[in-house]
């Protein structure tokens, strides 16, 4: 590994250092198993994977559903009429309590840019960390992981107080700059970057005289990707849901999150009487706003390395 | 123990460097690059993490009302809390649901790790179908499971008044008892794959000559697990456990969405919320989220040092 000094070498593809060779960097690991056991270990799989899938196959059924067939057909499969579209249209149709396409919007927006703004703050923090010595180094290096600890609602009255304080509440920013913190990517980041980023490399860099931010957007970036994806798709994950933040620190409804939406309606639901009924809209709201996270994490998985990564943290 | 030369003799490197002896040039340069790339994280952590935090322990030395002047009561707002019946309940039930979740989400996690760690086609696949609750999320899918867990017309009702297991108008969110076990299948559902995943990464950082000579020596494959993978992963374990017991000890979404005004079925946050921001007690609610935070430091840094220690 030392060896690799042309700034142009090689990848190394992650922190392969305590991973054995094997396929795509992950042993095989059946002990030689009989087919037996290979074909129970599958089956186990199998009912787990359905466990899993069921609630979400009931979600996509439920949303194809007209309300009275919602309460009388069995859940699982479909039923005539098909209404798919027309309860799609109920969605992003404008009502009193609140438009949903605007939800969709806010929450694209907050979701974006605390997981882009995360990415390239852990990225830059956990390249710092893993290849740069200065001066308090692993102390500050703590005071990040420390806040891993500390629970948003230990300090969500005076966060709402300092928001008041500087009129953040209710503001876009207000909503997605703690999006931004993630103690979990920069460390993340931080071994990963320890791990697939050569000294050497940034010392061949340095002597040809590149820039450090050169060498960091050219060299160090290119070699973090898979990291980067995966802390990207977390931040994204992370935000998209967060429920008691929006909750604390947004009341105006036209800065809503999705989560805050569906909770409007899902309190119309609940109220006896109430002349529409909201429970196939809102069943098919859920859907639509699980479909991006879904579709994201199938398209980048192939660049996920969630595993690789926690598992460097073996030894 | 897993560490290997290299990383070894690269950190002792490493450390060198870090020693104050005189700097040339290019180290003060490097220094500087270093904390430049630092300080955005740090800034925003400083900001929306710890000055709060801080404040947050001073607010609760008070009787911090929603307008006007506050006054210094000391440690009063902590007396009270350890005498208020609400809390400490909230707090018993916390660490009841605590108890109950945390073992299957554990087993359950560990189960998958061991059914997807290898290469064989189709692991692949399942690692992706385990994970996906996790991407869907535990709020949408409490609206959603709330729904579906409606006596009569929901899904949970249907099937399982069908397998004769209860009658079709069981009220799943009313009851203690069904709503802490609706609430934990949930939860299992939605945690497990995050278990798999960190277990999973440390089970395939095991290097495979140690299982072949098992192996050699015959060991059975439980043998192997518990005498190999086990001690091996014990830092993966310290943190999955970590994190589904801080994740435990934090439930809000879940039980405020589906089981809203069931004061036995409240956690500390969902106290602290009603305190704080419906009560608008702010000092008070705040004093509680404190305790709430030094409990999980406690309990993370006894987890990590307990699976830590007998790994030597």
């Amino acid at each position: 590994m030392s060896t690799v000094a042309a700034p142009a070498g090689p990848a190394p593809a992650g922190p392969k250092r305590r991973l054995p060779a094997g396929g795509d960097g992950v042993p095989l690991r059946l002990y030689g198993a009989s087919r037996r056991t290979v074909n129970l270990v599958t089956i186990a799989c199998g009912l787990f994977a359905v466990f899993t899938l069921v609630p979400i196959w009931w979600i996509f059924v439920s949303s194809t559903k007209t309300v009275n067939n919602f309460n009388s057909t069995f859940g699982f499969w479909f039923s005539r009429p098909f209404v798919l579209w027309s309860n799609l249209k109920e969605v992003f149709s404008n009502r009193e309590s609140g438009s949903f396409l605007q939800w969709l919007a806010n929450t694209a927006i907050y979701a974006s840019i605390g997981g882009v703004g995360g990415t390239v703050l852990s990225a830059m923090a956990g390249y710092g960390f893993a290849r740069f010595n200065f001066r308090g180094r692993n102390v500050l290096f703590l005071f990040i992981m420390g806040s891993l600890l500390i629970p948003i609602v230990a300090f969500a009255v005076p966060l709402y107080l300092v928001y008041a304080k500087f009129h953040m509440n209710s503001t876009m920013p207000g909503i997605f700059i703690p999006f931004m913190i993630s103690p979990v990517s920069v460390y993340l980041m931080r071994v990963y970057a320890g791990g697939s980023v050569p000294r050497e490399l940034i010392d061949a860099a340095r002597i040809d005289g590149a820039g450090e931010a050169r060498i960091f957007l050219r060299i160090a970036t290119p070699l973090m990707v898979p990291a980067l994806v995966t802390v990207f798709m977390l931040n994204v994950v992370s935000a998209w849901n967060n429920y008691f933040l929006p909750f604390i620190v947004n009341n105006s409804a036209k800065l809503y999150t999705l989560t805050q939406g569906l909770q409007v309606w899902f309190w119309h639901t609940n109220i006896p009487g109430s002349t529409e009924n909201f429970t196939v809209i809102t069943i098919a709201a859920g859907m639509i706003s699980i479909l991006p996270l879904l579709t994201m994490f199938i398209v980048l998985q192939r660049y996920w390395r969630g595993g690789l990564l926690l598992g460097s943290l073996t030894g | 123990m897993l560490r290997l030369g290299g990383s070894v003799a690269q950190e002792v490197k490493e450390r060198a460097q870090l020693v104050p002896s005189r700097r040339s040039p290019q180290q003060r340069a490097a220094a500087r690059t270093g904390a430049w790339l630092t300080a955005p994280a740090l800034v925003l952590v400083a900001t929306f993490v710890l000055f709060p935090l801080g404040f947050a322990i001073y607010i609760s030395l008070t009787d911090w009302p929603l307008v006007g002047p506050y006054h210094f009561v000391g440690f009063t707002n902590y007396a009270n809390a350890f005498h208020d019946p609400q809390f400490v309940h909230a707090i018993l039930f916390t660490l009841t649901y605590t108890g109950i979740v945390t073992g299957p989400i554990f087993v359950v996690g560990y189960g998958l790790a061991v059914l997807v760690r290898s290469n064989r086609p189709g692991a692949k696949f399942f690692r992706t179908v385990f994970f996906l609750p996790f991407v869907v999320g535990l709020t949408t899918v409490s609206y959603m499971f709330s729904l579906e867990l409606q006596p009569s017309s929901g899904g949970v009702d249907f099937v399982l008044s069908k397998l004769g297991l209860v009658s079709a108008s069981q009220a799943w969110t009313v009851n203690y008892g069904p709503a802490l076990l609706a609430i934990s299948v949930i939860v299992v559902w939605f945690a497990s794959g995050l278990t798999m995943l960190v277990l999973m990464g440390g089970m395939q950082a095991v290097p495979d000559e140690l299982y072949e000579a098992a192996d050699a020596d015959g060991a059975s494959w439980w043998d192997k697990e518990r005498l190999i993978t086990l001690p091996l992963i014990r830092r993966p374990i310290a943190l999955s456990l970590i994190i589904s017991v801080i994740g435990s000890f934090l439930a809000f979404n879940q039980f405020f969405i589906l089981v809203q005004n069931n004061s036995s079925l409240e956690t500390v946050v969902e106290w602290v919320y009603q305190t704080a921001f419906n009560q608008y007690h702010l000092a008070y609610g705040t004093t509680m989220a404190v305790l709430l935070m030094v409990v999980i430091a406690v309990v993370s840094a006894a987890q990590f040092v307990l699976l830590r220690e007998r790994s030597r």
